[in-house]
Order: structure tokens, then C-alpha cells, then sequence
């Protein structure tokens, strides 16, 4: 595990966060840092306890221990809005509303000026559904009201669950530039995501949480010390490079006919194992180690030891 | 993608290096929510459907006064002043017949059991409690908001019914009834109408379903007091309890009527005076009220 040197104080400090439902423990001890201009990445399995981590840090949730904002818990700030903006699912509102009446509230009890509400929605480019009750708001739309919503108070920290569910590509990619500009000026992010690959293109460093712990911590640029490589190769005998790699130690999966995967070895030992034993190579290549690599590492250590 | 490179690139540029948000003084962030909550009845269709219905009823009651007072004469075709009793029951829009005034039936719902019921039907607890500043804060807000919205909607009706009235007595020729003794039932009613949305949202917190919180509320004056009342007072010693429960103590604060006849007694419940009836009931609003604050405060936000 390597967390990131960050100078500045983190923004959100959570200390031994845990829950139990009905005698069964669903987080357990979970400390969590947000340091300012950076993008977190929270991820791990179904059920593994991200949603219960994110509503207790919010306080939504009573539980066993501490979040600062800050440096503050949320109720001292008094105004949470300007502190701390979330997107968890959607947006949580009565169905009557409308966009601009439900946002015109929010703005409010933020004590924002009405015309931010406005704003935030030329931000997410809902402009045009203003008038649109809740209820009719199709997933998406909901999703990126929720976005509008969680930046009314103009926030330092963003906590976003799942944000992606519904967007289509362009809406995918609009918010990852503008997430990465939100933690750029200065401000944390947290995403829970299953998508892998988005957060890798998003995320500065990831915390992996498995049955209700954190089983790791990682910025991107440790993660191809941490995880593993994969090496592509093509050869019309892999059936004869496979017994010599496990010997070396790796692992071979075949893809395709005549495609295999290497796991353990670089791409030089992969070459020079078969340059020795006189294998014709068609391709090699070697594939960096993804946050989809890592992550599945962890896991398997994780499930390994239990 | 290196999480340094970006913050070497950008911390100069940052307004947010340094900057500490702003604590609001308490009253600041109650006023915010009250403003939170005010919009977000105003932002309701139900609520101006049901204040419309008001302002029409409160019309139509006054229109109607004119009948009251020919009813009220010898044979009932009379040509008499309208008695205090009647022009306050009148204007209370029938609390003794209904057992809670058709008003209040109205408004509880808008401005006492809406704002907490639908934290749990439509999740907005965590919007609310991620916007006020706090729990507390947001409970108090809905109370408050509750008790100013049915207690001007029902200044303006009761308003609206007077004028209404007033004039429709004056175009029939009959005379005007005594308004000024009218006066003391009408504040008291106005009093119960103010305490209603605590008491209701209280149940709500407490209850946090929709469906049960409006079938207890509507049983409760009409059923379960009475119900409770009798069974209590077959334990010997009890002595007659039922009078000091919330809606009978309510409609003895809001009853204008000195001496009724036993069948108004009956329907009236309680023989409590006027100003102790007041209490009980604003006393039982107000601990129902606290009993949902100490659910509210420790619930999970759906």
C-alpha cells in the first residue's frame, strides 16, 4: 500500500468508520483521507460495503466513527452544501418538483443566490428540462440533475456513487474532464465505481474495500509496481512455450488460437525463453499493468487469504 | 495518469488553496432552512390545490352563515342574530360535528405529515440533511414552516369567512351576529390550527409510514380517543379520563358555547375549560413532537 504525499491537509479525514446491520458487520474500521487536488477512486465488489462507507462519511447513516471536513464534522460547518456536494443515485427529491423547483430549494437552504441554479444547470446541460417533474426524468437526466444538485453549494469535496449508471458516452466524458478540473482547482473527489476502466482514466489514487475493509491503497503510478503485467504473444506452438513459462513461474492463458496472455514474466524473458528453446514468435508484446490488474490482484489475495 | 503532475500544475492557480468556507451564525442556517422548506411547499402542486380548496370553502362558509342564523330562530325560520356558538362552530368549519375541523383535515396533511413522510417514501432526507445544516435544524424548520403555513391559511380563511359573512348576513337584512364575543373561540382555534402540524409531524417521525401516519391521524379524533377513553374508565378510579385526552381538550378549547346541551357535551367530549383544554392539547403536541425528534435525530436516511 502507498498513499500519495500530498503536502496540503486532506480535506475529508475519516477515522475507524464501521457499521453493523442486524449483528452483521458490514464495515469494519475503515480510515479514509481525501487530500485536495486529487481524484479517489473507491472501489470494490458488490456488497463489499462502498455505499455504507460513503453514507456513514456523509452522515447519513449512524455508525461508529469520526469524518472531518476539514478538519470539522459536516453539522459544525452548518452549511453543508458549501462543504460537501454527493451524487448517490439519481437525484432525491420530491417526484412533483420540477428540475428548477427542486434545485431552487436546494439553492436555499444552501443560502446560494437562485441564479446558480442556473448555472449548474448549463453546467450539466439540462437548461432545456427545467421544467421537467422528477418523476419524469429518465436515468440519466436524473443522474446529471443529481450532479447539478451536489454543485449548488459550490462544494470542496464531491462524493459521487456510481456516477456514471445512465450516461451515455458524451455525458461520460464530459464528466470525467470535469471532475478532473474540479479536484485541479484545488478540491477532493471520491468515486465508487465499477467501471474499471473509467476510473482509470479518472482517478488519481484508488482504495480497494473488500467484505467491509480496505484491503488496499494505491496512487495509478504505484499500481504498475503493485499488479502485474500482462505479456501477448502469438505463436503456432504455444503449446510448447506454456509448460516452460509455468517453469519460469508465469502463467500462460490462451485468447485466441494461436494468441496467449503471460502473467510472472517481462516481455525480455518471454522472448529469450523462446529464442532458447528455438519457438517462432509472431507477436510480443506487453501490456502495462491496468487498475482492472491491480484490482483483480487484490481481490484474489484477499479472497486467498480468507 | 500521475496525481502530482496535476497538483504541481494547478495549486498556484487554485482559489481554493487557502480559502476556509464561512460558518453561518445559527440563526442564519435556520433561516435557510425555513427558506428550504418554504420552497419546497411552494414548489408542490398539492399545496396551493389544497389552499385553493380553502379559500373556497372559507367563502362558501361565509356565504352560508346567513342559513346558520335562519336556522338558528324559533321553528328554525327565524329572523334572530346568530347565536356565539353556532357563528364560532360555523366559522371553525365544524369541528364539534367532525370531531376536528374540516380545516384541519386539510392543512395537516400539506403542512404536518407531508414534510416528514416524504423524507421516506421519496428519500429526500438526504438532500434535506446534506443541504441544512443539520438534523435538528431540518426538524425544527418542517415544525416551524408547518405552523406558520396552517396558521396564516387559516387566519385567511377564517378572515375570508368573516368578510364573506359579515356581508352576506348584511344583504339578507339580518343582524349582525356578536363578533367580538366570537373573538376568544376563534384565537383558540387558531391556536389548535398552530400546534396540529407539531403534533402531526411528531407522529410522522415517529410512525415514518406514509399510510399508517394518515390512518392514525384520522382514527385518532374519531375513534381511538373515544375508544381508549371507554375502556380506561371501566377501571374504577379513572374517573373521566377521556376528557383530557389531545382532540377532546381541542375541541373544549375551541367550543364557544357556555352551557351546551348534552348531545354538543357528547360530541365535544370534555368539560375542560377553555384555556385547559388549549394546554393539554398544546402540551400533548408539543411531547409527540419531541418523542419524533428523538426518532428523527437517529434515523437513517433512506
Amino acid at each position: 500500500m502507498a498513499d500519495l504525499d500530498t503536502s496540503a491537509s486532506p480535506l475529508l479525514t475519516a477515522h475507524g468508520l464501521s457499521k453493523e446491520f442486524r449483528g452483521r458487520r458490514a464495515l469494519s474500521e475503515v480510515s479514509l483521507e481525501l487530500p485536495p487536488y486529487t481524484v479517489t477512486g473507491f472501489l470494490g465488489a458488490n456488497g463489499a460495503g462502498k455505499t455504507t462507507a460513503i453514507r456513514l462519511l456523509l452522515g447519513l447513516l449512524p455508525g461508529r466513527g469520526e469524518t472531518l471536513f476539514m478538519g470539522r464534522p459536516l453539522a459544525q460547518w452548518r452549511a453543508p452544501a458549501g462543504i460537501v456536494g454527493a451524487v448517490l443515485g439519481g437525484i432525491a427529491g420530491h417526484p412533483k418538483h420540477s428540475v428548477r423547483a427542486h434545485l431552487t430549494m436546494v439553492a436555499s437552504g444552501a443560502g446560494t443566490p437562485s441564479g446558480r441554479v442556473t448555472d449548474v444547470l448549463d453546467l450539466v446541460g439540462m437548461r432545456e428540462s427545467a421544467g421537467m417533474r422528477l418523476e419524469r426524468l429518465s436515468l440519466g437526466m436524473a443522474q446529471r440533475v443529481g450532479m447539478a444538485q451536489a454543485l449548488i453549494g459550490d462544494p470542496r469535496v464531491l462524493i459521487l456513487d456510481e456516477p456514471t449508471n445512465g450516461l451515455d458516452p458524451h455525458s461520460v466524458r464530459w464528466l470525467r474532464t470535469f471532475l478532473r478540473d474540479f479536484a485541479a482547482e484545488g478540491r477532493a473527489v471520491l468515486v465508487s465505481s465499477h467501471q474499471l476502466a473509467e476510473l482509470e482514466l479518472l482517478a488519481d489514487r484508488v482504495v480497494v474495500l473488500a467484505k467491509g475493509r480496505v484491503v488496499a491503497r494505491a496512487s495509478m503510478s504505484d499500481l504498475a509496481r503493485t499488479a502485474q503485467g500482462r505479456v501477448g504473444v502469438q505463436s503456432p506452438v504455444l503449446e510448447r512455450l506454456e509448460p516452460l513459462v509455468e517453469q519460469r513461474g508465469g502463467a500462460l492463458t490462451m485468447t485466441t488460437g494461436e494468441a496467449a496472455e503471460i502473467t510472472g514474466l517481462s516481455r525480455a524473458e518471454v522472448g529469450d525463453l523462446a529464442a532458447e528453446h528455438s519457438i517462432p514468435l509472431h507477436w510480443l508484446d506487453e501490456r502495462p499493468a491496468s487498475l482492472e490488474d491491480f484490482y483483480l490482484s487484490v481481490a484474489e489475495q484477499e479472497y486467498r487469504i480468507r | 495518469m500521475s496525481p502530482t503532475a496535476v497538483t504541481t500544475s494547478k495549486r498556484d492557480a487554485s482559489p481554493y488553496d487557502r480559502a476556509v468556507p464561512v460558518i453561518p451564525l445559527a440563526g442564519t442556517a435556520l433561516k435557510r432552512a425555513l427558506h428550504y422548506e418554504y420552497m419546497r411547499l411552494r414548489g408542490l402542486r398539492s399545496t396551493w390545490v389544497v389552499l385553493a380548496a380553502l379559500i373556497t370553502l372559507s367563502l362558501l362558509n361565509g356565504v352560508l352563515l346567513p342559513m346558520e342564523a335562519m336556522g338558528a330562530g324559533p321553528g328554525g325560520a327565524g329572523q334572530s342574530s346568530l347565536d356565539t356558538g353556532r357563528l364560532v362552530d360555523s366559522l371553525q368549519f365544524n369541528p364539534i360535528g367532525m370531531q376536528l375541523p374540516l380545516s384541519a383535515w386539510m392543512l395537516v396533511f400539506v403542512f404536518g405529515t407531508g414534510p416528514i413522510t416524504t423524507e421516506f417514501s421519496h428519500r429526500t432526507a438526504r438532500t434535506a440533511w446534506l443541504t441544512v445544516g443539520s438534523r435538528s435544524l431540518s426538524y425544527a424548520a418542517k415544525l416551524i414552516t408547518g405552523t406558520v403555513g396552517a396558521l396564516t391559511a387559516s387566519v385567511v380563511g377564517l378572515v375570508l369567512s368573516a368578510a364573506s359573512g359579515s356581508t352576506a348576513v348584511t344583504v339578507v337584512g339580518l343582524p349582525q351576529p356578536d363578533w367580538w364575543a366570537a373573538c376568544g373561540p376563534l384565537l383558540r382555534y387558531l391556536t389548535v390550527m398552530a400546534c396540529l402540524p407539531v403534533l402531526a409531524g411528531g407522529l410522522a417521525a415517529c410512525i415514518r409510514s406514509r399510510l399508517m401516519t394518515v390512518l392514525i391521524l384520522a382514527l385518532w379524533p374519531l375513534m381511538l380517543e373515544r375508544g381508549f377513553g371507554l375502556a380506561v374508565e371501566q377501571i374504577p378510579g379513572t374517573g373521566n379520563v377521556s376528557e383530557w385526552f389531545p382532540f377532546a381538550a381541542a375541541r373544549a378549547a375551541m367550543s364557544g358555547t357556555e352551557n351546551p346541551e348534552e348531545f354538543t357535551r357528547l360530541l365535544i367530549g370534555s368539560d375542560l375549560a377553555p384555556l385547559t383544554g388549549l394546554a393539554v392539547f398544546s402540551v400533548s403536541a408539543a411531547l409527540i413532537a419531541y418523542c419524533g425528534w428523538q426518532v428523527y435525530r437517529r434515523r437513517e436516511a433512506p
